[in-house]
């Protein structure tokens, strides 16, 4: 593989990395203040995918309808922690997952019923489909997008959780909820930011996952649920720094097997990927960067 | 210990699998008594025996480890594969399994054997997994589990000399009757009340009610788990046989996610601590999803109703929650049917038996 493959092999991972990591994040900040890996987080993908496709269906800009795509996100994010969650606060780790399951379901099933259970197509900007020649390298723009969303989320995010007080208040709740409630942080907030921003990366890296398939369906919040909740795993479960390099890693797996395995193999890659995923997690069974406490 | 574990333990093994045998019988000569008059029981009736196998292995997992798996749909596949391979007959079998080697060309076996094999292979698979899969902490390894869901459906999809790919395998003989769904439905409740009463099965209780204090008290929680995961797969596994000697045709989306959402709200809804648990829950799904089909297909009793696609998962999904928020743990909560019907009948007579003994770790009063 000559020099130039291998870069092009590496924009590619950087940029799917960073939908990841972007998608992780919004799963490990939830987890870290309730302890829930929530499992309709996908679901949000597929909001902002159907609220983009029946808007721009009806004429609305690609613009608008990528804002109103993130709103709805973040507004159904919230709404989800308020009717199906806070009734479950306190409830074990299994009970919760298991309800953000039904969730999922749940709203997949609106989504079949009310729109079609069969695939939409929807329409990018055409900027996204051409692509910039650097030398050998041809670099497409939604790449270019992806990886400039990313970065700045991730700054963006740090930022906050570093300087703002209700950041602070975040982390401190993920490190010992109750320890940062006898602080002053108020528990129904905290747990509501978390699931806000949850819920607005969830819209961005939507509108990333939607710009890079082309499509939407019902079920289409299966796989970015997948891919967040394997890299939160294999960074450690609570820990955002984590999250971050597991969607990254996760990314360069995939991105690796599918530019070596020869063609006859080629359509195990995701396979592969995930064995590689339970071969890490076997070495580390609690993640690459897992919180030094164990979680009560 | 062992005399005090058959002392609170050795009636519930008899009592609570001949209460649910004798249920399942009951439903069982219904479904005799409906062949050839063109019901749609003759069908529901053996896919509900079909049902309580993959609901009893999952509750063996699950309900007794406190672990969440996704992957059990992968073991039903595993079952199924095999005995397609092993079942079809040889004419059709060169057209569907592109490069099946020739010994295998020729195999037509029948029932008993097949399944033997397949929950043989399924069991192989699982000890093989198993041994990476036990020693994560519980959130590595649901997740894991559900990697596993993935590679499995990957390849089933994409193998396709021997899998046909996503079109799937058809012309397997129909081997499985209602007698026999019904025997292997037994045999799992056996299995599954003995395996939860056992040493292995109570360590594996004390694991989930608090995995430190288990492991302080001596618990290999890994061990617990593993064997648990082996015993549940292979049953798993039997079930894929079962199920395909029943179905006679079948593809990769059916050893899917949607699947597994299925079995585990049957699971949540009976309530997962116990096997008359598991069997209600599937009991109840069973019932309301084909009153929901129906709905789907445009008629209940007679009546139409406007189609609405996806509303039978929906209902399912909306009454799991509701039971998750309202009876965290199902219908049943912690006890066996048969000490539900002690406890009424001490209701009504006092100065009677008492109930059974209560799992461990049970802080909380039913009802």
């Amino acid at each position: 593989m000559s020099a130039a493959e291998i870069a092009q092999q590496i924009i590619n991972a950087l940029s799917l990395g960073s939908m990841y990591a972007l998608l992780a994040l919004g799963l490990a900040l939830v987890f870290g203040v309730m302890g829930l890996v929530n499992f309709a987080y996908g679901e949000l993908v597929t909001i902002t995918g159907y609220t983009m496709y029946l808007l721009t269906l009806n004429g609305v800009s690609w613009g608008i309808a990528v804002c109103a795509g993130i709103v709805f996100a973040t507004i159904a994010s919230l709404l989800m922690e308020r009717f199906a969650f806070r009734p479950l606060r306190n409830a074990s780790f299994l009970t919760l997952l298991f309800s953000s399951f039904a969730l999922s379901v749940i709203i997949q099933n609106v989504f079949r019923a009310a729109v079609s259970p069969r695939t939409k197509g929807i329409e990018g900007p055409s900027l996204f489909i051409k692509a910039i020649h650097v030398g050998p390298l041809s670099i497409s723009w939604l790449s270019i997008v992806t990886i400039a969303v990313g970065v700045t989320c991730l700054l963006g995010l740090l930022i906050f959780m570093r300087t703002s007080l209700a950041g602070i208040g975040m982390r401190a709740a993920a490190e010992n909820f109750s320890v940062a409630r006898l602080m002053g942080v108020k528990a129904n907030r905290v747990i509501a930011l978390a699931f806000v921003i949850s819920g607005l990366l969830a819209g961005i890296a939507g509108v990333l996952w939607v710009s890079r398939s082309g499509s939407v369906d019902p079920g289409m919040g299966f796989t970015p649920i997948l891919k967040a909740f394997i890299a939160t795993v294999i960074g450690g479960l609570g820990s955002l720094p984590g999250a971050v390099l597991g969607g990254f890693i996760l990314a360069a797996a995939e991105v690796f097997f599918i530019a070596v395995l020869p063609t006859s193999v080629a359509p195990f890659s995701d396979p592969f990927a995930l064995l590689l995923v339970i071969v890490i997690l076997y070495f580390k069974p609690n993640g690459l960067l897992a919180p030094v406490a164990e979680r009560a | 210990m062992n005399r005090l574990r058959r002392s609170l333990y050795a009636r519930n093994v008899a009592s609570t699998s001949g209460l649910l045998i004798g249920v399942l019988a009951i439903v069982a000569v219904v479904g005799a008594l409906s062949a050839g008059t063109g019901s749609s029981l003759t069908l529901i009736i053996p896919n509900f025996f079909i049902t309580v196998i993959i609901v009893i292995a999952l509750q063996m997992f699950t309900g007794n480890s406190g672990v969440v798996s996704w992957g059990h749909s992968a073991f039903v596949g595993i079952g199924a594969y095999v005995t397609a391979w092993l079942t079809v007959p040889s004419v059709i079998k060169s057209d569907v399994f592109r490069t099946m080697p020739s010994w295998l060309l020729n195999a037509e076996w029948s029932f008993i054997p097949t399944i033997i094999v397949a929950t043989l292979a399924g069991t192989l698979a699982a000890a093989l997994i198993g041994i990476v899969l036990c020693r994560m902490k519980e959130t590595a390894m649901a997740m894991s589990t559900l990697a596993l869901l993935v590679i499995a459906h990957g390849v089933y999809a994409n193998w396709f000399g021997m899998t046909r790919g996503a079109q799937g395998v058809y012309g397997l003989p129909q081997n499985t009757t209602l007698w026999g769904a019904f025997g292997f439905a037994c045999l799992a409740v056996i299995v599954g009340v003995t395996f939860r009463d056992s040493r292995v099965g109570l360590r594996l209780q004390a694991s989930r009610e608090d995995p430190l204090a288990a492991e302080a008290t001596g618990v290999s929680v890994v061990r617990a788990r593993y064997i648990a995961w082996v015993a549940s797969a292979a049953l798993a596994a039997l079930c894929g046989s079962v199920w395909a000697q029943f179905n006679l045709a079948f593809d990769p989306s059916q050893f899917y996610y949607t699947q597994v959402f299925a079995v585990l709200s049957m699971l949540v809804i009976g309530g997962m601590a116990t096997m008359s648990g598991a069997i209600i829950g599937a009991g109840v799904v069973t019932v309301l999803s084909q009153i929901l089909y129906n709905i789907e297909g445009g008629s209940l009793f007679g009546i139409d109703v406007p189609r609405i696609s996806g509303l039978q998962q929906m209902i399912l999904a909306i009454v799991t929650l509701l039971i998750l928020i309202y009876r965290r743990n199902g219908i049943l909560s912690w006890w066996e049917l048969d000490e539900w019907v002690r406890k009424g009948k001490k209701r009504l007579f006092p100065g009677s038996r008492p109930p059974g003994a209560r799992p461990m770790g049970d802080d909380k009063e039913g009802g």
